[in-house]
Formats: structure tokens, C-alpha cells, sequence
């Protein structure tokens, strides 16, 4: 006697095969179909399974797979019942089927259906496997052929297609769920089928859920759910599809994993809007870079007229730092803009590490927390060098280590670490970090923390002052990004409320040597000799402070306002060095005076001045032939030097 | 119909047989609505798809007049011949009758 199961939608089929193998002493149980089978192989372990190969919902091929993949359900023999016996036969033992018969007259597969329980019986098992029969006793098939081929051809699709498709029966139970809607799960089909739609996504999503379904049958039509469904860390998009009464009233769901898409849609709304910030401020720094110019300058020219022991020393000493300090603040939000122009060479981020650590920033850092924050390194000896500008580099870490102090009021540790690191593929946090070579910097602390609300806010300007009462600037952690940006890097932060913050800087490797700083110049090393200057720039004070410096410099000075006045001037006159301003609205820019200028004076040396200016434009006056750059406000060192060294070049 | 060679030819008794049969007879006229209901909306593929099934249970028991009769109900509703599925659907709806009454069935 045999435990045996027939799965077959057709009942005069179901009837037959069970009263024929009752009669014959077996224990006989039948379903309708492969989600009923399902239900019942829960509980019975059946010792032979009779499958119809195409049946609704559940295909046999399905239910053979399934069947296959439960451990309960090894050691059964399953035997295909196939009207389309032929062209399915190659493909049986690929979905774990024994053996098959041929759909037929009852009176031929009578003798088959026997024949094959008595080789179970008997324990002959292996003489029936792959094997057909009944095939001389099936009718015309050309039609079944064809139901085949489109059966197949709508299961290929679905198999392929990139969105997720399920269907669920009218007590929510997922009866089919196409590979792209499994992987959504990361299940397989197997493992969703008869599971209940609204228990897979939890408790929490089950109204958002029952509300669509309502709806969509209520309405008879499509339904997209409101906003994406959050199920274990993903995000969800679906869409529920009634189908007509006929059919039980199933419900298609359409469901999309659309995690990577949103995270990647703030990201850019992210960095537009640090674009739009960026763009605003650097606007403001432009026109500030000029009228800091005197404050920055003056200073220097008043001071060579003062006695040593003059009582005026210190206060206009402190006036300069002042403008220091201001033009130092403009230049965070230059660097916010992306659009200063930052001098790029090869660093070491340990060298910068160290320089800061030994820095009178750090000493007032520390003693303004008054000894109570910690820092320790961690810094690979063996790290690689980046390509980018020092200063910008050593702002970031500054404030980043400003920010690490400040989220431990309490006191704490800071740590600081450098590694090289190689990204083989792409790294979604915070930022999506692409595959390539970085030095790493992170900066951890174990203060605060930062709320999920806060760390998607915390680059913008003034957030962390006005929204976190954090002191400084408010510019810290943009000029932070704006650095990061700047060098082509990555930000990844981690951080939770009261389990401490790690921000990670992620810099592209440069392979070149770093270049060395250059040696402090005296004054006398960089004076001139009478040589003629000609100062182009469209601002009033610009012209009259270059002029003052470049004459106490020793050099003969003459100035115009426009670039089309230097090109007329450049006509008649022979200088040995014109000082060009980058952007003179409305008229001609740098580059276009020079390229001027060059055309009727060819190999004129020029120096170019700007505090705000289009880094491709001075690149391409430089391509022409001029020479260094200048940045704003100007200093008698920087000035002099720049003009030095471009005429002896 | 002849029941006792139909027994012998299939392994059931007479009693099981006359079973079998109203099953056949039942589920095909089930079947029959839903041709009926798929040609009213002129929906040939369903049409087709159904006759196809009627073919199965009727090679089953060996009824070749009702398996000639879905050959051909399901050939013309996919060469979208309509108004002749129709008519094969009456006769295989009469031929239903027929076996209705074999079967001691009421439909």
C-alpha cells in the first residue's frame, strides 16, 4: 500500500486515477491544483505524486521544483502526467521529475498509472526513471504544441522582466511571484508561494497595504501605493491590479525595490542645492575679496612707515589680522562655491595631520576645552599622496576636529586615521563612493551623535551653528564637503544619537612625489628694479593698491581700467609685465585681454589676479603663456613675489 | 455508450463508471457556459482555450464524437471562425444531452 497524490485540474482525470488506485489498496488523496497540493504536502509526506504539467496558478514543472526543494519531500517519486508528453520529455529530469505518462484514453493509461505504482512498490524505482510513456496513445498535438510554445514564451518574459510581478489569490496569499519580484525578498519563489502578502511586509505596513487592496478591488483599477513602503532598510514601490471576477478576483502586484534610486535622488538634491548655496555665496565673496583688499594691503604699507617703537604698531597689526581673518572666512566661501581658485599640488594627508596637530589652532582648540577632549592618531606610515590643495585639506580637518570637540561637551576621544584604501565596487553610504584608488581620512568621536534628520542637513552653511548651536562660522562642515568636492572625493558618515560620529573622507590616490613647501622670502629677495607694470583691473581700489605696493616694490607702475584700455595701451606701449584681473564685467575678461595683448606683443609676461574667477579661463590664459596666479586680496608677499618670479622666469 | 465494456476497458465497476460520466457531463456543460460567455464577448483565445480542455476529458473516456466536436470548436475559434464555433458549441452541447440521459443525469 502507498500513500500516492494526484494533482490535476481536471476532475473527471482526478476521479479516475483515485477510485483506480483505491480499488487497488492505496491511500489516495487528490487537489485541484498546485497551491492546493501545496497546502496539503504541509502535513503528508506522500510516497508517489502524480503532477499535471500544466495547470493554473502553480505549473507542475513549479510544484516539481518546489516539491524537490523540501527535505520532507525527498524521497518522493513524481510522475508527470502530460498531454504534451514528447516535448516535454528532455526537460523532466531538469525540474526533478521521475518519470511521465502520456495523456490519453483512460483504458491506455490505465496500464501505465499501474505499472509504475507497482515498480514503486516492488522497489524498481530505477527502472522508470526519464522514461515516457504512453506516447503511441496520444492524439493530434499540434495545438498543444502551440499552447506550449506560448505558455513558455509568456513564462520567459515574466521571468526577465526587470519589475517584480505577483499575484495574489483573494486571501492574499502570494500565488506566483516572478524572479525580479523574489529578489525583491530575497527569496525565491519557492519560499514566497502561499505566504501571506501583508505577513511578509510586517505588521507596520499591513494597513498601508489592505487600504491599496481595497481600493484597487473597490475600484476595479489600478492603485499605486502613496509613498514607498520602508521593509528592512528598502524601500518599496508597488502597485496593486484587480483582475476580473472570473478569476477569484486575484490581485497583480507590480513591486519595485527602488532603495538605490532614492537614496541617489537626494544625493543630488544634496549637491544641487550645495551647488545653489555654493553659487550665492561665492557671489558675496567676490565683491567682499575686493573691498578686503585695503584692509588686507594697507596695513603692510603703513606699517613700513612706523617706527618700531610706534604705539601704532599694534593696532594696525590687529587691523590686518582682522582682515585676515575675513578674507580667510571669504575664502571658505569660495571654497563653498567651488569656485576659488585653489592651488593644487601633491599632499600628504599625514604631513597635513601633523602640521595641524603641532598648529596654533589646535593648541587653542584644546586649551579652549579645556584639556578634556583626547586625540590619538592613527596614521598609515605607508599612506599615498592626493592631488589637492593643502590649505583647503587642512581646513577640512580643522573643522572636522572642531566638530568632534564641540559633540563631546562632556569630554571624550577623538580619533584621527589614515589609510589607503581600494574600492573594487561601488559604495552606497552617504555619498556613493565609485571604485578606484583613496587615501581614506576619518575623524571619529564618541560624542552626541547626529540624528538621521540632521546628518542629511549638516553640510549646508549656518545648520550647524543656527540648528545645532554648534560655535564657529556655521561654514565648518561646508567648507568640509566643498574641499571633499573640490579633490573629486567622497563624504561617508556614520553616526547615530549618543553613539558617537565617524566622518570619512574619501580622497583619489595621486602617484607623484609631493612637492616641497616652498622657503619663507625676505622682502629685499623679491623687490624690483624700476621694470615697467602695467595693472589691468576694472576696480578703483584694486588698481590704486597694486599700484601702491608694486612702487613701494620698486617697480614703475601705470594702471587701466578695462581690458580693451590694455589691449590700446599694450598698442603703444612696451611693459615688462602686465597684472591682468580675471573678470572685468562688461568688457573683455583675462584671458581674452591677454590673448589680445599677446597678438601685438607676442610673449608679453603676465601674471593673473583674481579672487573669483572661471578656473578654465585662467587655465586657458595660461596655456597662452601667462604666467602664475595671484589669488585676492593681495599682500605685498604674494603680489611680489608672483611678479618676481614671472621675470626672471 | 456501452457501460460494462467501458468497466472492463477502464479497471472501475459500472456504478463508478455512470460516475465518471455526470462528472464529465457536469464539468463540460460548466465548460460550455464558459465558450458561450467567451463568444458573446468575442474573446476567441478564451474561446479556444476552453475547447482545448474539453478535448482532454473527452479523449479520456474515449467519447470521440464529443472529442471531434472540441477538435474542431477550438480550430475554428483560433482561426477566429466565430459564428462556426458556435455552432459546433450547440452540438456539443446536444451531444451532452445525450450522455445526460445515459448517465441518468438531470441537467
Amino acid at each position: 500500500m502507498k500513500n500516492i497524490l494526484i494533482v490535476d485540474n481536471h476532475a473527471v482525470l482526478l476521479k479516475y486515477a483515485s477510485a483506480l488506485l483505491e480499488k487497488k489498496g492505496h491511500r489516495v488523496r487528490t487537489a485541484a491544483d498546485g497551491l492546493e497540493a501545496l497546502d496539503l504536502l504541509q502535513t503528508v509526506s506522500p510516497d508517489i505524486i502524480f503532477i499535471d504539467l500544466i495547470m493554473p496558478n502553480l505549473s507542475g514543472e513549479k510544484l516539481c521544483e518546489i516539491i524537490r526543494s523540501r527535505p520532507h519531500l525527498q524521497g518522493a517519486f513524481l510522475v508527470i502526467l502530460s498531454a504534451a508528453a514528447i516535448e516535454d520529455a528532455p526537460r523532466i529530469a531538469g525540474y526533478g521529475a521521475d518519470t511521465c505518462i502520456a495523456k490519453g484514453p483512460f483504458n491506455k493509461m490505465r496500464r501505465h498509472i499501474l505499472h509504475v505504482v507497482e515498480q514503486v512498490e516492488r522497489g524498481c524505482e530505477h527502472e522508470l526513471l526519464g522514461r515516457i510513456f504512453g506516447m503511441d496513445d496520444m492524439p493530434g498535438r499540434n495545438i498543444t504544441r502551440e499552447l506550449l510554445a506560448a505558455k513558455r514564451h509568456r513564462e520567459t518574459t515574466l521571468a526577465n522582466i526587470s519589475e517584480g510581478l505577483m499575484e495574489l489569490d483573494r486571501d492574499s496569499r502570494v500565488v506566483y511571484a516572478n524572479p525580479a519580484a523574489a529578489a525583491v525578498f530575497g527569496r525565491s519563489e519557492a519560499e514566497l508561494l502561499l505566504q501571506d502578502f501583508f505577513a511578509v511586509f510586517g505588521a507596520e505596513n499591513t494597513p498601508a497595504l489592505e487600504q491599496l487592496k481595497k481600493k484597487a478591488v473597490d475600484t476595479g483599477r489600478v492603485v499605486n501605493i502613496d509613498s514607498p513602503l520602508a521593509w528592512e532598510g528598502k524601500r518599496i514601490e508597488l502597485k496593486m491590479i484587480p483582475v476580473d471576477a472570473a478569476h477569484h478576483h486575484p490581485i497583480l502586484v507590480v513591486i519595485s525595490d527602488v532603495t538605490r534610486q532614492k537614496m541617489l535622488e537626494a544625493q543630488l538634491q544634496r549637491a544641487q542645492k550645495m551647488e545653489a548655496l555654493g553659487t550665492l555665496a561665492g557671489g558675496v565673496a567676490h565683491d567682499l575679496n575686493n573691498i578686503l583688499s585695503g584692509i588686507v594691503g594697507y596695513p603692510d604699507l603703513i606699517l613700513m612707515q612706523l617706527p618700531d617703537d610706534s604705539p601704532l604698531r599694534k593696532p594696525i597689526k590687529a587691523i590686518q589680522e582682522s582682515g585676515k581673518k575675513a578674507a580667510a572666512i571669504v575664502q571658505d566661501l569660495l571654497t563653498l562655491a567651488r569656485r576659488g581658485v585653489a592651488t593644487r599640488e601633491v599632499v600628504n594627508l599625514n604631513r597635513l595631520v601633523d602640521q595641524y596637530l603641532k598648529s596654533p589652532e589646535f593648541q587653542a582648540l584644546c586649551a579652549y576645552h579645556h584639556g578634556r577632549v583626547a586625540l590619538d592618531t592613527d596614521l598609515d606610515r605607508r599612506l599615498l599622496n592626493v592631488n589637492g590643495s593643502a590649505v583647503q585639506l587642512t581646513k577640512a580637518v580643522m573643522n572636522l576636529v572642531s566638530n568632534a570637540a564641540e559633540a563631546m561637551a562632556d569630554g571624550g576621544r577623538i580619533r584621527i586615521a589614515t589609510r589607503n584604501c581600494y574600492i573594487d565596487k561601488p559604495v552606497n553610504g552617504y555619498d556613493s563612493v565609485r571604485e578606484g584608488e583613496y587615501v581614506v581620512l576619518s575623524v571619529a568621536d564618541t560624542g552626541i551623535g547626529i540624528s538621521k534628520q540632521d546628518i542629511d542637513k549638516i553640510f549646508e552653511p549656518f545648520y550647524t551653528k543656527k540648528v545645532m548651536g554648534r560655535s564657529g562660522t556655521g561654514l565648518g562642515m561646508a567648507v568640509v564637503w566643498g574641499a571633499v568636492k573640490d579633490q573629486k572625493g567622497y563624504i561617508d558618515i556614520e553616526s547615530a544619537v549618543g553613539e558617537g560620529t565617524t566622518v570619512r573622507l574619501y580622497l583619489p590616490v595621486s602617484r607623484a612625489k609631493t612637492t616641497s613647501e616652498e622657503a619663507r622670502v625676505r622682502m629685499q629677495d623679491y623687490m624690483g628694479n624700476g621694470e615697467s607694470i602695467l595693472v589691468v583691473d576694472d576696480v578703483k581700489e584694486q588698481r590704486e593698491i597694486a599700484s601702491t605696493m608694486l612702487a613701494t616694490l620698486g617697480y614703475n607702475v601705470d594702471t587701466v581700467p578695462s581690458g580693451e584700455a590694455a589691449v590700446a595701451y599694450a598698442r603703444r606701449n612696451a611693459v615688462d609685465l602686465v597684472v591682468l584681473d580675471m573678470i572685468m564685467d562688461p568688457g573683455i575678461n583675462g584671458r581674452e585681454t591677454y590673448e589680445k595683448i599677446i597678438a601685438v606683443r607676442p610673449g608679453q609676461k603676465a601674471v593673473i589676479a583674481s579672487g573669483f574667477s572661471e578656473t578654465e579661463e585662467v587655465k586657458a590664459a595660461q596655456q597662452m603663456g601667462a604666467g602664475c596666479y595671484i589669488k585676492k586680496p593681495y599682500t605685498l608677499d604674494n603680489i611680489g613675489m608672483a611678479i618676481n618670479r614671472e621675470l626672471r622666469r | 455508450m456501452n457501460f460494462q465494456t467501458l468497466s472492463k476497458d477502464i479497471g472501475l465497476d459500472e456504478e463508478e463508471c455512470r460516475e465518471l460520466l455526470t462528472l464529465f457531463v457536469e464539468t463540460s456543460l460548466h465548460e460550455i457556459h464558459a465558450v458561450e460567455t467567451a463568444l458573446g464577448a468575442a474573446d476567441p483565445s478564451k474561446a479556444a482555450e476552453i475547447a482545448h480542455s474539453l478535448k482532454g476529458a473527452a479523449v479520456n473516456l474515449g467519447l470521440e464524437e464529443c472529442l471531434d466536436l472540441a477538435v474542431e470548436m477550438e480550430a475554428t475559434a483560433r482561426s477566429n471562425r466565430l459564428s462556426e464555433t458556435a455552432l459546433l458549441t450547440a452540438e456539443f452541447k446536444k451531444a451532452l444531452e445525450t450522455l445526460a440521459i445515459l448517465a441518468r443525469v438531470d441537467i
